[in-house]
C-alpha cells in the first residue's frame, strides 16, 4: 500500500467538524470540550438531532405510563359488563355554563322498543363531574404501596356512571385503562425480549469478532440460517406449540424468549463489526505492546469502544421485539386473553363491526404507531451519536 | 526456550536473518499457493545510544520489520537479539508470549497516526499510564507523578492530563505517544514513520524533541521512514530497504554523499530539491516496485536498474562489505559509479 | 494532434531551453484565471470558519503556479471555490474568479450558478481537477474507461467508439502502458502510480487549458512521485496548459512552478516567483518554513530551527494578523490590531506583513 495521505492534522477539533459539539469560541468553551468524555460529545451530537430528541421525549412518557399504567387507569380493565358494552367515547365538557368544571355525561339507558335491548345513550341532564386524585379501584403503587387514587375519574363513580374517554370493548370493560395495561405489557416485552438478545449477541458477536477463524465462520453460518427462516411462519409453529394450560406469565416469558430468539443476530453482528475494526485499531496494538494482557485490552479499549453501538442497535431493535408480539397477539398466536396487550386489544377489533360500528376499538394502533416511530427516530438519533470521533 | 549469544555489551539490538512470510491463501478452502515475502532476510545492528533508520518506500517491509522486532507479528524466522540489561542477549524471536511481557518494557513504539494511536475515549492520564499499569508499576500517586513528568518532558502541560485527546492537534498527540513510549524507560524506542502524518513546521519540532530525548534518555532509536530528508536529521546510521531486503546499509553521511546501490541513488535523486535553482537531471526509475509475492529471479531491483547485466538476472547478490562499515548487495557495486548529494 | 476545440491541445511552439527541456510557451499578456479578494467562508453552529480570507492571484497558460500551507490555510478550498465544488455549509461570500474561455470570452465563476449548464460545462472541458486520493475518485463500479468515456461524451458529444478512442490515447499520453488493456480495469486493480496517471489522464480527457492538482503526489512513494511530477512536466510542455500545483511540500514546489502563492490560514501572506520566495522570502512565516524544512542537504543530525506554537484551530483565530503569536518578528501593538494587505514589494512579487509600508 502507498504511504497515507497527507494530514489531517494540525488543527486540534477539525476533527470533530463539521458535527462537533456546540462549543463557542473561547478558552473556556474549549477547556469543555476538551475534558468532555465521549458520553458528553454523544449526547452534545444527540441533542442537535431534533427529531430523535423527540422521539426521546415520547418513549419517555411511554415508559412513564408503564409504571404508573394502573394510576393512570381509572376502572379495572377486567371488569366486564355488559350493560355497558360498546359505549361510544365520552368527550369530556370542560366548561359548565361558563364555569371551568370537567365532567361528562352520564349516560341513562331505555329499553329499544324493537329490539328489547337496552340501550344506553348520553344524558346531558345527568352530569358527572371529572376530579383529579378520584377514587377507583385498589391497587398498588409501584407494586409497593396499596392506594385507590387515581390520575383522573368521576367521584364515587358507579358502575354505568363513570367516564368512558375511549369507549368500552363489547365486552363493557373501558378501553382506555386497558389501553394503560396494554402499554405496560408491550412496552415491558420489548424490554425484557431485548435484554436477553443483547446478552446472546454481545456473547456470539463478541467470540466471533475476537477470535476470528472457524469459531467466527461457524457462528456466522448459523446467523445466516437463522435469519434466512420466514418470522412469522417460524413463531406461528413455536406459538402453537406451547401448552394450553399454560399460565398467562409462562405464556409471556415463552413469547418474549422466542422472539429475542430471532432478534439477537442483528446485535451479534453489529458486535463482530466493532470488534473487527477495533482489533487493527493502532491504540489496541499500542496497548499490546504495553504489555496489557487480552482481558484488559477487552475490558478498558474495546467494551468503552463499542458501548455507544450497542445502546444504538439495542434501541433499534426494540421496535421490532414490540412489533412482533403485536403481531404475533393481533394473530391470536401470542398473548391472549385475559392478558391484556396491544395486540390483544387489536385482535379484538378485528371485525367488520369494529370498523363500522365501533371504530374506537381501534384506537390502540396510534400508540403502537406512535411509540415505534419515536423509538425508532430515538434509535436513529443514537447510532449517528455513536461515535463522536468518525 | 531463549537461546542466548555472548554479550555484546555495545549492541543493543542484533537482528540476524529475519523473514517474515504471509502466505496466501486462495480457493474455499483456503489453500496456500504461495507467500508474501515481506521480510526477506534482513540483518542489521544498532549500538547502544544510536539510530538506524529503515529507508524504503511503501511494498519495501520496513513496517513489517519493525512489528517482527517487537513481536507485535510473530517472525517466520530468524533471531532478534536484545541486550535486556546486564547479562546475556535475549533473543525476542523465540520468546514465548508470557516470557515476553517482562522484555516489554524495554522496547516500545511510536506509531505513525497521531489519531489512531490514541484511544480516543481514555484521558491522557490514562494513555500514558497504561504501560505502567498493564506491567503493575507503582501506585496511583506514583502513575500520576510520573506521568506529569513525562508530559513536561515531551513539551505538554501537565494539567493536560484531564484532557482528551480530541482537544490536541496532530503535533501534540504525537507527543502524547512519545510519552506513552517512554513511561516504562525503555532502551529500543521504535519510531515508525512518527513524522509522516504531520504538518513541515510540526515535524521539525518532533524530530527536534526526539533528539533530544535521545541525548538526555541515552535512547536507542530505529526509525522507520521513506522520506529520506527526515532521516538525515535523526540518524548515524541507514539502512535502505527494497522488495524485503536490505539493498545497503552505512552511516549517514556515506549513504548520502556516496551511494554504491543504484536503488539508493534514485531514492536520492527523486527528493525534489528545495532549491529552484538546483535543476539536476533526475534518475527516472521504469516499472513498478517489485512484487513481493512473485519476486524477479537473481537481483530483485534488476527490471528496474539500469546497470543490470545478465548474471543480475541469475544471481542473487549477497549482502557484503564495500567498504569500512559500508555493505550493499549489488553484484556490480565496484565498477558502477553512482551520484549522489553534495554535502 | 486534434484540432483545437476537440480532444487535446496543440503542442507549444517547441523552444527549447540550452539544456533540451521545452521550455514553457511565452507570457501571455492576460492571465487565464484571475483570482480577486477571494473570501470563502463555512456558516457552522460553533462558527464562522474564514477558510479563504482574501486571495488574489493570476494563473497564466503554459506556467505552474504553485499554492503552498500547511492545514487549515485553505489551499483545497481555493482549488474547491474555483470549481464551484465547495461543500455546504461553505460558500463563496464575495471577491471575483475570472476565467478566460475559449475564444476570449471572460466569466466570472463566482457569478454563475453552481449547477448551471456553464459551469458544468467549465468543469472538464476548461478546467481538469486531480484529487490527492485516486483511490477514492475512481467510481468502484465502473473501469477507468467509463468514467473517462463518459466525461468525453458529456463534453464533446462525440459518439461512444470515438469517445473510447480518445480515452485511450490520453491514457497512453500519460504514460499508462497497454493502454488498450487498461482502459476496461477497475481503479483498484492499478497501483498507486498507475492510478494516479489515470486520475490525471481523466482530467485531461477533455483537453482542458487549466489544470489544478490538489496535492497530486502527497499519497505516493518518492519514487513514483518524480515519474508523477516529470509527468505533469512534459504534459504542460506539449499541451500548453496552465497547472495549478496545491501542495505542501516545498521541495515539489521548487522542482515544478514557477510562481508560488505561500498561504496560511486563508490569507495569501506572500506570493512570487519561485525563485524569488526561495531565495527572497520576505513573510516572516514563509521564511520560518523553509528554515524548519527538513532537507537532504543539511548536514548530518542535526537540528531544525522550528516555529513555535501550532497553527491555531479555525474556530480560534487570532486577531489580526493570524500569524502574530507565532512570529519572530512580531510587532506588539500593530499586529494585534489589524490585519496588513497584500503588498507589492517588488515587480511580480507581494507580502502581506506589517513590516513592509502598509497603503
Amino acid at each position: 500500500m502507498d504511504r497515507s495521505a497527507h494530514p489531517r492534522g494540525g488543527t486540534a477539533i477539525a476533527t470533530l467538524a463539521p458535527e462537533a459539539p456546540a462549543i463557542a469560541v473561547g478558552a473556556v468553551a474549549e477547556e469543555r470540550v476538551s475534558v468532555a468524555t465521549q458520553w458528553q460529545l454523544m449526547w452534545w451530537r444527540f441533542r442537535r438531532h431534533r427529531l430523535a430528541m423527540t422521539g426521546a421525549v415520547i418513549v419517555l412518557l411511554a415508559y412513564a405510563v408503564v409504571i404508573f399504567a394502573d394510576f393512570l387507569a381509572y376502572a379495572d380493565p377486567l371488569a366486564s359488563e355488559a350493560q355497558r358494552s360498546l359505549l361510544r367515547p365520552q368527550p369530556i365538557r370542560w366548561f359548565d355554563e361558563g364555569r371551568f368544571a370537567p365532567h361528562v355525561y352520564g349516560f341513562s339507558g331505555r329499553r329499544d322498543p324493537m329490539t328489547f335491548k337496552r340501550v344506553y345513550t348520553p344524558d346531558p341532564a345527568k352530569k358527572l363531574p371529572v376530579t383529579l386524585f378520584a377514587r377507583g379501584f385498589e391497587y398498588r403503587l409501584l407494586g409497593l404501596v396499596p392506594t385507590d387514587r387515581h390520575l383522573f375519574g368521576v367521584a364515587d363513580a358507579r358502575a354505568e356512571e363513570t367516564l368512558f374517554l375511549l369507549g368500552t370493548d363489547e365486552q363493557g370493560r373501558d378501553l382506555w385503562s386497558r389501553l394503560m395495561y396494554g402499554t405496560r405489557t408491550s412496552l415491558t416485552i420489548g424490554l425484557v425480549g431485548v435484554t436477553l438478545s443483547l446478552v446472546l449477541g454481545v456473547a456470539l458477536g463478541g467470540v466471533s469478532g475476537l477470535y476470528g477463524g472457524t469459531v467466527d465462520t461457524v457462528i456466522q453460518r448459523v446467523i445466516e440460517i437463522v435469519r434466512s427462516i420466514p418470522t412469522i411462519p417460524l413463531w406461528m409453529g413455536l406459538a402453537a406449540a406451547l401448552p394450553n394450560d399454560w399460565t398467562i406469565l409462562q405464556v409471556y416469558f415463552a413469547i418474549t424468549l422466542i422472539i429475542s430468539l430471532i432478534g439477537w443476530t442483528e446485535l451479534a453482528r453489529v458486535v463482530r463489526g466493532r470488534f473487527l475494526s477495533l482489533r487493527e485499531e493502532e491504540f489496541i496494538m499500542a496497548a499490546e505492546l504495553a504489555g496489557s494482557g487480552q482481558t484488559r485490552i477487552i475490558v478498558s479499549h474495546m467494551v468503552p469502544s463499542f458501548l455507544s453501538h450497542i445502546i444504538a442497535a439495542t434501541t433499534l431493535a426494540i421496535p421490532t421485539m414490540i412489533i412482533s408480539e403485536t403481531s404475533l397477539s393481533f394473530l391470536g398466536l401470542g398473548l391472549r386473553p385475559p392478558a391484556i396487550s396491544w395486540g390483544v386489544l387489536l385482535q379484538q377489533a378485528q371485525n367488520i363491526q369494529s370498523l363500522a360500528i365501533s371504530p374506537w376499538l381501534l384506537m390502540p394502533a396510534i400508540p403502537v404507531t406512535v411509540v415505534i416511530l419515536a423509538l425508532n427516530f430515538m434509535g436513529d438519533g443514537l447510532r449517528d451519536a455513536a461515535d463522536p470521533y468518525a | 526456550m531463549s537461546t542466548t549469544t555472548p554479550a555484546d555489551g555495545d549492541r543493543l539490538l542484533d537482528v540476524r536473518g529475519l523473514r517474515k512470510f504471509f502466505p496466501i491463501q486462495r480457493g474455499l478452502l483456503r489453500r496456500v499457493v504461495g507467500h508474501v515475502r515481506a521480510v526477506d532476510d534482513v540483518s542489521f545492528d544498532i549500538r547502544r545510544g544510536q539510530t538506524l533508520s529503515l529507508v524504503g518506500e511503501s511494498g519495501c517491509g520496513k513496517t513489517t520489520t519493525a512489528r517482527c522486532i517487537l513481536r507485535a507479528l510473530p517472525p517466520t524466522a530468524g533471531d532478534i537479539l536484545l541486550q535486556a540489561g546486564d547479562g546475556p542477549a535475549v533473543n525476542v524471536a523465540r520468546l514465548t508470549k508470557r516470557e515476553l511481557r517482562p522484555l516489554r518494557r524495554r522496547m516500545q513504539m511510536i506509531f505513525q497516526d497521531p489519531f489512531s494511536s490514541l484511544n480516543p475515549r481514555r484521558t491522557l492520564l490514562d494513555i500514558v499510564a497504561e504501560p505502567m499499569v498493564a506491567n503493575g508499576v507503582g501506585t496511583r500517586r506514583d502513575r500520576t507523578e510520573r506521568v506529569a513528568e513525562l508530559l513536561g518532558l515531551v513539551g505538554l502541560r501537565p494539567e493536560y492530563m484531564q484532557r482528551y485527546p480530541h482537544a490536541f492537534s496532530g503535533g501534540q498527540r504525537q507527543r502524547i505517544g512519545i510519552a506513552r513510549a517512554l513511561a516504562l524507560h525503555p532502551a529500543l524506542v521504535v519510531a515508525d514513520e512518527p513524522v509522516s502524518a504531520l504538518d513541515v513546521s510540526v515535524q521539525a519540532q518532533i524530530l527536534n524533541l526526539m533528539l533530544d530525548l535521545q541525548a538526555q534518555l541515552g535512547l536507542t532509536y530505529l526509525f522507520v521512514a521513506h522520506d529520506l530528508s527526515v532521516v538525515k536529521h535523526v540518524s548515524d546510521r541507514v539502512a535502505v530497504m527494497y522488495a524485503g531486503q536490505i539493498v545497503e546499509s552505512a552511516p549517514t553521511g556515506a549513504i548520502f554523499t556516496t551511494p554504491r546501490h543504484p536503488y539508493t541513488e534514485a531514492l536520492l535523486s527523486a527528493v525534489p530539491k528545495p532549491d529552484p535553482r538546483l535543476k539536476t537531471p533526475r534518475v527516472l526509475l521504469e516499472g513498478e516496485v517489485a512484487d513481493t509475492a512473485q519476486p524477479p529471479s537473481g537481483c530483485y531491483f534488476h527490471p528496474r536498474c539500469r546497470f543490470a547485466v545478465d548474471a543480475c538476472r541469475t544471481q542473487a547478490p549477497a549482502l557484503r562489505e564495500i567498504a569500512p562499515d559500508h555493505t550493499v548487495r549489488c553484484l556490480r557495486a565496484e565498477e558502477i559509479t553512482l551520484r549522489g548529494v553534495a554535502r | 494532434m486534434h484540432e483545437p476545440g476537440g480532444g487535446l491541445r496543440p503542442p507549444s511552439d517547441g523552444r527549447r531551453a540550452p539544456s533540451g527541456a521545452l521550455l514553457p510557451p511565452p507570457l501571455e499578456s492576460e492571465p487565464l484565471l484571475a483570482v480577486r479578494d477571494l473570501r470563502t467562508y463555512f456558516f457552522q453552529d460553533e462558527g464562522t470558519v474564514r477558510a479563504v480570507d482574501g486571495a488574489s492571484f493570476d494563473v497564466f497558460a503554459g506556467r505552474t503556479l504553485g499554492i503552498v500551507g500547511e492545514s487549515g490555510c485553505g489551499k483545497s478550498v481555493t482549488a474547491r471555490s474555483i470549481l464551484r465544488i465547495v461543500e455546504r455549509p461553505g460558500r463563496i461570500v464575495s471577491g471575483s474568479i475570472v476565467l478566460r474561455r475559449d475564444g476570449g470570452a471572460e466569466v466570472d465563476v463566482t457569478r454563475l450558478d453552481e449547477e448551471s449548464a456553464e459551469m458544468r460545462s467549465i468543469r472538464g472541458a476548461d478546467i481538469g481537477l486531480v484529487f490527492q486520493e485516486p483511490m477514492t475518485s475512481f467510481s468502484p463500479v465502473h473501469t477507468v474507461g467509463n468514467q473517462m468515456v463518459e466525461t468525453i461524451r458529456l463534453h464533446q458529444g462525440v459518439g461512444k467508439r470515438e469517445a473510447l478512442d480518445r480515452a485511450i490515447e490520453t491514457l497512453r499520453l500519460v504514460g499508462i502502458p497497454s493502454p488498450e488493456r487498461r482502459v476496461h480495469e477497475y481503479g483498484f486493480q492499478l497501483s498507486g502510480g498507475l492510478r494516479q496517471r489515470a486520475m490525471i489522464a481523466l482530467a485531461l480527457s477533455c483537453g482542458p487549458r487549466l489544470l489544478i492538482a490538489d496535492e497530486p503526489t502527497t499519497a505516493l512513494d518518492v519514487t513514483t512521485q518524480a515519474q508523477i511530477l516529470d509527468l505533469l512536466q512534459r504534459l504542460q510542455a506539449e499541451q500548453g496548459m496552465a497547472i495549478i500545483l496545491i501542495t505542501h511540500n516545498l521541495g515539489v514546489v521548487a522542482e515544478m512552478c514557477d510562481e508560488v502563492v505561500v498561504m496560511y490560514l486563508g490569507r495569501v501572506v506572500e506570493e512570487g516567483s519561485v525563485d524569488a520566495i526561495f531565495h527572497a522570502p520576505r513573510h516572516p512565516y514563509t521564511r520560518a518554513l523553509l528554515r524548519s524544512m527538513p532537507s537532504i542537504h543539511s548536514p548530518v543530525r542535526t537540528r531544525l530551527p522550528t516555529i513555535t506554537g501550532s497553527i491555531p484551530h479555525p474556530y480560534n483565530r487570532p486577531p489580526g494578523c493570524p500569524f502574530h503569536p507565532r512570529c519572530p518578528e512580531v510587532i506588539a501593538g500593530t499586529c494585534d490590531r489589524g490585519e496588513p494587505a497584500l503588498v507589492e514589494l517588488a515587480p511580480g512579487h507581494a507580502a502581506s506583513c506589517f513590516l513592509y509600508p502598509q497603503p
